[in-house]
């Protein structure tokens, strides 16, 4: 029944949620469910239960209504017999780009239930041999996916590898903490999240004379009853003796605990979907996880694997796969089982955007691959920062410098439309530009006394410089340091090298070696490798080894003098298989098929290997460190992290970055560019009310970062017109043109300056050393009692109080003082010259506060 | 403000903010660290821990294990002299520790295999050597992160600064020690723990309070979670510089002129007085660094020089615990990065040598007169019990009363604090 009344109710209703009935994709404010009068072709009336339709299944009321598409998946589900199940995910796509999960509301069919059947909450069950599809429906829309069924028996007994493996994975049996870790747990021990089936094998079956196995009687095997805690287990109870996992094992025992090693392996997982934005707090999300099998078929591997979320603040995921979204923001599901992983996306927002959304002009394309994110996380970017805020903030970033009063009046003074842009050339054409970088090079390539002893220090020192300075191709010079021989002072780039050596022994540490360059160039960290296979990864212990075997034939020996080193090649050297001491042949583990010579410098092939222009590493982990310094946050955190299960914050964007690079040359300074002229970077640093709670990682704003060490010591001399004097050096010379042979001072050492020992970065976070010294220490008490300081000149130059005022502003925050700060201080001066101090003593105390303001401090 | 850590964990199950274990997540912040004990495990026995680092490598031959027997070139030309304990013998240059003996135990039996001075010192004061990127925590950080701090003293403080070995490692820099200054200096006052020369307090505060406002005007408008930790810290600092306890717990000036000179008016006889006077007022962990060991050239009077300044403060130190009935619940370390070689050099020295080494112990539960293993003849390596680096952390953690089992979590994995060791049986007899 439709009366006039009734429409006019829904009309305004329609209205008071900001749709119009008509049309079926209308945002809608989540949460507020108006029953029955969701936007929807069929008209209002046929949504109450499609009563229109005998005998299919009530679609339940959703927020959305009909999508504009569904898509089923996994694709390439092929059964491998009779019997066997695979649960469905179907997603619908809806057209103001949002998606939700609508397995539960689709009606499925199977177009030929002879060879699959599927279940009203879509999951698929193997019949009979055959091809079929299979389709979904909810409303007027549909999709299909096609389904084969194998006759592949073989499946049918229990194989060892895969589904005791599978048990043992899922139950966290052979976890780190448990039987996974390097002892084991009480003499019991499993290879570490099931990578190595054979001494599984071994150990279950054979180890203890077998004891741990009764064929005889299967359900007195140990295995079972530990688990199942008919025994004490210090585990406790993992599988009740009614579950399906102990039954299984109870069948294997059974089938005689074979190992059958020719049954077939999973050899890789696939999570469905790869990348979902759920809308709402609390929406849920089917999660499927699809098993590639040696022998073609497929399995559902949905609750075998173990999950973790790299965020539970954000998304949570129970064991069968169900996520539930928690809090806004973007995190990553990472599955494990078999000894394979495999990651997928999730972001949560709490609303669709708005059509307002504002359209967000982006400067090029760091700033798309970024807008896009935000508008796909219905994120709220920050608004461009003023010219004041840039300014400090890009001399800061890009020289370590503050800028003077002068410069800055020049740049806001500067009509040109283009001035930004200007000044970025600018800097990135001073020395100071190279100056500070090259110590962030030389935190990374560890440039210290211990492992570069002396003049090899300032020599490697010159060569990173010159690097930047030339802006030299990066390939270039890593292949550069890669390939390198010789004394160390004679040639630089063999300094590269000395922080691997063992100098006790003299000789080059080969894993150490493997670790190091792997980090470096490939952003990849291979000290887990080093003793088992990656828990995180799918790297091996033998991907470890093969790659060490390209160091093997650099060899160590001292020079003429004491503490000079000398590289050479002893080109028949091998690196033996620690275990077997079989010689290893070199090989890259991410790539196979790179043909490796079998003479030679091996690591000129390595070399070759890591910077052609198409590796996928080699680029992405430079233009992610380069982003990083800007941005304070990689794309891939941590920095020379990337793993599966660390995927991009943002994949657009680094390829974007990547490809940048390649097709500039490899040369940096074009990365910077980009970078830096992007509305991105130029964001300001104050949160609006929306973004104030975003992750660093979304970018929607630019992160507030403590300054470096160096670049605080200059800026306490320039500030306070005080030098700071360096022992052996002449003056004027500044923190970050010193080379510090060991200890650097206290100053620079509790501003977290690097001992360079190990491969660490600086530390960002402020201490209480560091809040005594700068409060109460002799560096800045010295440039504050100093009789020429600032101060000191300005008085003498006969200058007003607020002139004085301005000054410090101007040179320590690059701004003008606000008509707040002018009266407090104004107030501050009158007190303490009521009581009798003198004018430059009263000024000295405003120095030193300037000098401990955060706003000083920091970079923002 | 969200969490967010970057390490994925590698355990379900309780998630407690300890295993976070980096600064200002979790929950951790510095105030909570000096002043919320509800976070921190009660130590069953309210213990504390000094710790005289000898920096440079000491030679063992010329201090704890003698050998009379072996060729001058080895021996040197310092006598042996009777301890104690009948049959053990010193070298003449600590007869004051020899006295003593019974107050302590010695192990000549220790054993690396690090020759590198900042990498030997980080693998003792840890207990665990240096990876590619994971540096464990020095002891006192550890005990901080375990036990927090008491009567809002810093925790762990080194003197006169943390060496560059001492600090908090992956626990990240709120575990790091506060650096107490050099206590020998005339007119000590701690680092950076005075107000200038003439400064009135009244004036200091309000300076103080002005850069509060201006800060504030910043943080209001910039809102990052950073400048809170920051000013967290300048709130806590100019706290300490007011606090009458704190000054008093560092004003080493408060002692005897007859106190000081019995420690000796040498930096680590007055850096032990300190360390003494720092246990009493609340500080857990106290680690007196002193130099001068590396005796590369000139053995002898290099040797001669800091050992003589080391056995008047050691001694002292233990004579002073024990009146004071704070042997009981103070473990006392002398710790070194290595030895030196057995062998003189051309230039009369001896360079490092971390194939053998000793160490001494005392307090707690160690018991006094105990000799742990031997060397060779010629002091070259350890000939019976020989006990490694890792068995000694997991010993004094156990002592101490913390788990060398317990797990931290840093750059996603579980790493287990002093795992790979096991316990000097002899020490407890």
């Amino acid at each position: 029944m439709v009366s006039g009344e009734r429409v006019g109710l829904l009309l305004f209703m329609a209205a008071a949620v900001g749709f119009l009935v008509a049309d079926s994709a209308q945002p809608v404010i989540s949460g507020v469910s108006v029953e029955g009068h969701k936007g929807d072709e069929s008209g209002p009336a046929a949504r109450k239960g499609g009563a229109d339709r005998s005998g299919e299944k009530p679609v339940p009321v959703l927020p959305r209504g009909v999508p504009k598409k569904i898509v089923l998946e996994p694709d390439g589900i092929h059964l491998s017999h009779p019997g066997v199940t695979q649960r469905l995910v179907a997603t619908g796509h809806y057209g103001d780009g949002t998606s939700y999960d609508v397995t539960e509301a689709c009606q499925y069919e199977s177009l030929a239930p002879g060879v699959v059947t599927v279940s009203a909450d879509g999951v698929l069950k193997a019949v009979a041999p055959g091809r079929v599809f299979v389709r979904a429906r909810m409303g007027r829309t549909s999709s299909r996916i096609s389904v084969s069924v194998a006759n592949n028996q073989a499946g049918v007994t229990v194989n060892f590898g895969q589904d005791l493996l599978s048990i043992f994975t899922q139950k966290a049996c052979n976890n780190p903490t448990c039987h996974g870790a390097i002892a084991g747990q009480n003499g019991f021990k499993l290879s570490l999240f099931g990578y190595d089936p054979k001494a599984d094998y071994e150990m279950i079956v054979k180890d203890k004379n077998g004891r741990r196995v009764d064929l005889e009687n299967p359900e007195q095997s140990l295995i079972l009853r530990k688990p199942s805690l008919s025994v004490p287990h210090g585990g406790g109870l993992r599988l009740p003796k009614d579950s399906q996992e102990y039954q299984t094992i109870l069948n294997w025992l059974r089938q005689r605990a074979t190992y059958n090693a020719d049954g077939p392996r999973v050899v890789d997982l696939e999570i469905f979907p790869k990348d979902r934005v759920l809308v709402g707090l609390g929406t849920t999300q089917h999660l499927v996880v699809l098993g590639h099998v040696s022998d073609g078929a497929t399995r559902d591997m949905t609750r075998e694997v173990r999950y973790q979320v790299k965020d539970e603040n954000i998304v949570t995921v129970e064991p069968d796969g169900r996520a539930k979204a928690v809090a806004p923001g973007q995190t990553h599901v990472m599955i494990r089982g078999m000894g394979r992983v495999s990651v997928a996306c999730v972001g949560v927002i709490k609303e669709p955007p708005p059509k307002d959304y504002p359209r967000l002009v982006a400067d090029n394309f760091v700033d798309e691959a970024v807008f896009k994110q935000l508008r796909r996380l219905n994120l709220d970017p920050s608004e461009l920062s003023g010219d004041d805020e840039f300014l400090r903030r890009v001399y800061l970033d890009v020289i370590g410098l503050l800028p003077t009063p002068a410069e800055r009046e020049r740049f806001l003074h500067d009509g040109r439309k283009d001035k930004r842009g200007r000044l970025i050339d600018e800097l990135l054409a001073r020395p100071e530009y190279a100056a500070f970088w090259t110590t962030k090079f030389e935190d990374s390539f560890r440039n210290h006394q211990t492992p570069i002893q002396s003049r090899a220090q300032g020599a490697f020192r010159r060569y990173i410089y010159r690097f930047l300075d030339e802006d030299r191709p990066y390939d270039e010079v890593v292949r550069e340091m890669l390939s390198s021989v010789g004394d160390q002072t004679q040639n630089p780039a063999a300094c590269f090298w000395a922080p691997m050596a063992d100098i006790v022994v003299d000789d080059l540490k080969v894993n150490l070696a493997t670790t190091t360059v792997s980090r470096l160039f490939l952003g990849s960290r291979m000290e887990c490798v080093e003793c088992h296979n990656h828990p995180l990864e799918n790297l091996t212990q033998n991907d470890f080894f093969d790659l060490s075997a390209f160091f093997g034939q650099l060899r160590l020996k001292h020079g003429y003098e004491a503490y000079r080193r000398v590289w050479y090649l002893d080109p028949d050297r091998k690196v033996l298989h620690p275990r077997t001491k079989e010689p290893l042949k070199p090989g890259i583990p991410f790539d196979r098929s790179f043909p490796v010579r079998s003479t030679g410098d091996h690591r000129v092939d390595l070399a070759r290997w890591i910077t052609k222009p198409d590796n996928p590493f080699f680029s992405r982990a430079i233009v992610n460190r380069v982003w990083r310094e800007y941005l304070n946050v990689g794309i891939v955190e941590p920095f020379d992290d990337f793993r599966t299960t660390n995927p991009p914050s943002n994949q657009e964007l680094l390829d974007g970055l990547a490809h940048y690079l390649v097709a500039n040359g490899f040369r940096l300074k074009a990365v910077h560019r980009a970078i830096l002229n992007s509305r991105t970077y130029q964001l300001t640093s104050r949160p609006n009310r929306h973004n104030e709670l975003d992750g660093p990682q979304l970018f929607t704003h630019y992160n507030v970062r403590m300054l470096p060490a160096e670049v605080i010591l200059d800026a306490l001399a320039r500030v306070s017109g005080v030098e700071q004097r360096f022992q052996f050096y002449p003056k004027g010379t500044r923190a970050i043109d010193v080379i510090y042979p060991d200890y650097p001072g206290y100053f620079l050492d509790i501003f977290g300056y690097l001992q360079r020992l190990s491969l660490e970065e600086r530390r960002k976070e402020p201490s209480l050393s560091q809040a005594l010294h700068m409060m109460f220490g002799d560096t800045v008490l010295t440039k504050i009692q100093s009789k020429d300081n600032i101060i000191g000149q300005l008085l003498k130059a006969g200058k007003s109080d607020e002139e004085i005022l301005n000054e410090l502003f101007l040179k320590a925050y690059a701004r003008n003082p606000a008509a707040e700060e002018l009266n407090l201080t104004r107030r501050y001066l009158a007190d303490g010259q009521e009581k009798g101090l003198e004018r430059k003593e009263v000024f000295d105390d405003l120095l030193w506060i300037v000098l401990n303001s955060k706003e000083f401090m920091v970079n923002h | 403000m969200r969490i967010a850590p970057s390490d994925l964990k590698c355990c379900q199950g309780r998630r407690d903010f300890i295993k976070i274990g980096t600064m200002g997540l979790g929950g951790i912040t510095l105030a909570s660290l000096l002043r919320d004990q509800k976070l921190f495990a009660s130590p069953a026995k309210d213990l504390n821990c000094i710790v005289l680092f000898q920096l440079g490598g000491n030679s063992q031959v010329d201090t704890f294990d003698p050998k009379p027997e072996a060729p001058p070139e080895v021996r040197g030309s310092f006598k042996a002299i009777k301890t104690a304990v009948p049959g053990i013998y010193f070298s003449e240059l600590l007869p004051e520790s020899a006295a003593r003996l019974r107050k302590f135990a010695v192990i000549r039996s220790m054993h690396g295999d690090d020759a590198i001075h900042e990498s030997a010192q980080q693998y003792v004061i840890s207990g665990t050597k240096r990876r590619n990127d994971l540096v464990h925590p020095a002891l006192g950080s550890v005990v901080t992160h375990e036990w927090g701090a008491k009567n809002g003293l810093p925790p762990y403080v080194a003197v006169p600064s943390m060496s560059r070995s001492g600090g908090a490692g992956f626990l990240g820099s709120l575990y790091d020690p506060f650096n107490a200054g050099d206590p020998n200096a005339k007119n000590f006052s701690v680092k950076d723990l005075t107000l200038p020369l003439g400064m009135k307090l009244e004036q200091a505060q309000a300076r103080a309070e002005l850069l509060k406002a201006l800060d504030l005007r910043f943080r209001q408008v910039e809102r990052a979670g950073l400048l809170e930790r920051m000013d967290e810290f300048y709130q806590k600092a100019y706290d300490l510089v007011s606090s009458p306890a704190a000054k008093k717990a560092f004003d080493i000036a408060e002692e005897s002129e007859k106190t000081r000179d019995s420690y000796g008016r040498t930096a680590v006889g007055q850096g032990a007085l300190l360390a003494r006077r720092l246990v009493e007022s609340g500080v857990r962990v106290v680690t007196v660094f002193h130099g001068g060991y590396d005796t590369h050239t000139e053995n002898e009077p290099g040797m001669k020089k800091v050992n003589t300044e080391f056995d008047r403060a050691f001694a002292t130190l233990l004579d002073d615990l024990e009146s004071r009935g704070l042997l009981e619940t103070t473990l006392v370390l002398v710790l070194t990065e290595f030895g030196r070689t057995p062998r003189l050099n051309n230039y009369a020295g001896r360079d490092h040598w971390p194939r053998s080494f000793s160490v001494a112990l005392a307090g707690v539960e160690i018991s006094g007169g105990v000799v742990v293993g031997s060397t060779t003849p010629t002091a070259s390596d350890p000939k019976d019990d020989p006990v490694s680096v890792e068995d000694l952390a997991f010993t004094v953690y156990k002592v101490l009363g913390i788990d060398p089992n317990k797990e931290f979590h840093a750059n996603g994995r579980p790493i287990k604090i002093a795992n790979n060791g096991k316990l000097i049986g002899a020490l407890f007899t």
